[in-house]
C-alpha cells in the first residue's frame, strides 16, 4: 500500500468515525448492534427463546457446576465445552431461525428468531 | 416387565439401606450438614466409579456416552463441594448412610463386573436409573430441607438439578437398552 493510498484509507476511516459519531445520539440503541446475554443455569438456557436482529451478538454464559455447551442443530456454530463461568459469542450473520441444544444435555434446548435488518440498511 | 420388576427390586433394596437394623443406626432424617455434605459427595464418586467400569467394558455407544457424561457432571459437581468445603474449612463426616451406600455400592460394581455385553449394558443402565431416582428423592426429601448452611443447600439444590437431567437421561438409556436386548 502506498501512503498516499493509506493516507486515503485512513482519512476515510477516521471521518466515517467522526460522522458516525457525531451523528448517532448516545443512546441510540436501535441502531447498534445488541448484545443479548442467555444465562445457562440449572440446566436451561435463559431465555430459552430469543429474537434478534442481524448484525447483534448473542453471548452464553454458563452459571452451572458442570460443563454445557451451546451448539447449533444445523452446525452453525459450537461453543464446544463450557465450563462454569466461561462465556461464548456468536454474531448474528443469519436469516430466520436456528434451534441450538447442548451437545452434553440434548433435552437442554433454545431457538434464535432473527426478525428485521441489520442496523443502517 | 422384567424391567420394572427388576426396577421395582432395586428401589426396594435402596430403601432397606437405609432401614437401620437396630434403632440406634443413623438413618438419612439424623445427619448434619457434615454428614449430608459426605453422602452426597460419596453418591457423585460411587457414580463415577460406576461410570469407570462402564467405559471399561460396554461396547455400547449410548452407555458410553452416558458414561462420559456421569464422569464429566459428577466431577464437575464434586470439584465444587470441595471448593465450598475448602473455602468454609470444614471437613465432611463419615456416617452410616454414606457407609451402607459404599457397601450396596461395592456389591452392585461385583455384578457389573461379572457380567457383559448385553447383559452388562442393562445392569448398568437399571442401575443408574434407580441411584438417580433414589439420590434424587433424598436430596429433595431430606438433604435439602434439612441443610442448615446457604451454601450447601444452594449446592444440593444445583446438585439435585444435574442428578434430575441424569435421571432423565437414564431413563431414555434403559428404554433404548431393552428395546436393543428384544
Ligand atoms: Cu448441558
Amino acid at each position: 500500500m502506498t501512503f498516499a493510498r493509506g493516507f486515503a484509507v485512513l482519512a476515510a476511516a477516521v471521518s466515517a468515525a467522526g460522522a458516525a459519531w457525531l451523528t448517532a445520539p448516545a443512546e441510540a440503541g436501535d441502531s447498534e448492534p445488541e448484545v443479548h446475554r442467555i444465562e445457562i443455569r440449572r440446566f436451561a438456557f435463559i431465555p430459552a427463546q430469543l429474537e434478534v436482529r442481524p448484525g447483534d451478538i448473542i453471548e452464553w454464559v454458563n452459571n452451572d457446576a458442570v460443563p454445557h455447551t451451546s451448539t447449533a442443530e444445523d452446525g452453525a456454530w459450537d461453543s464446544e465445552e463450557l465450563s462454569r463461568g466461561a462465556s461464548y459469542r456468536v454474531t448474528v450473520d443469519w436469516q430466520g431461525s436456528r434451534d441450538y441444544i447442548c451437545a452434553y444435555h440434548p433435552h437442554m434446548t433454545g431457538r434464535i428468531d432473527v426478525v428485521g435488518v441489520a442496523p443502517g440498511e | 416387565m422384567r424391567r420394572h420388576t427388576l426396577f421395582a427390586a432395586a428401589l426396594m433394596s435402596a430403601a432397606l439401606v437405609f432401614m437401620p437394623p437396630s434403632g440406634q443406626a443413623q438413618s438419612p432424617e439424623d445427619l448434619n450438614d457434615l454428614e449430608i455434605a459426605h453422602v452426597a459427595y460419596s453418591a457423585g464418586a460411587l457414580d463415577i466409579r460406576y461410570a469407570h467400569l462402564a467405559l471399561a467394558i460396554s461396547e455400547n455407544p449410548k452407555i458410553r456416552e452416558f458414561a462420559a457424561l456421569m464422569l464429566r457432571d459428577h466431577g464437575a459437581v464434586n470439584d465444587a463441594a470441595v471448593a465450598l468445603i475448602t473455602r468454609l474449612n470444614v471437613t465432611p463426616k463419615d456416617n452410616e448412610v454414606s457407609q451402607s451406600l459404599v457397601a450396596q455400592a461395592a456389591g452392585i460394581r461385583s455384578r457389573l463386573r461379572a457380567a457383559e455385553g448385553a447383559e452388562f449394558d442393562r445392569i448398568y443402565a437399571e442401575n443408574e436409573l434407580s441411584y438417580h431416582q433414589f439420590v434424587n428423592g433424598a436430596l429433595a426429601g431430606i438433604f435439602i430441607p434439612n441443610a442448615q448452611n446457604a451454601e450447601l443447600k444452594a449446592l444440593l439444590e444445583d446438585a439435585l438439578a444435574t442428578f434430575k437431567a441424569h435421571e432423565h437421561h437414564a431413563e431414555a438409556m434403559v428404554e433404548a437398552v431393552s428395546m436393543a436386548g428384544e
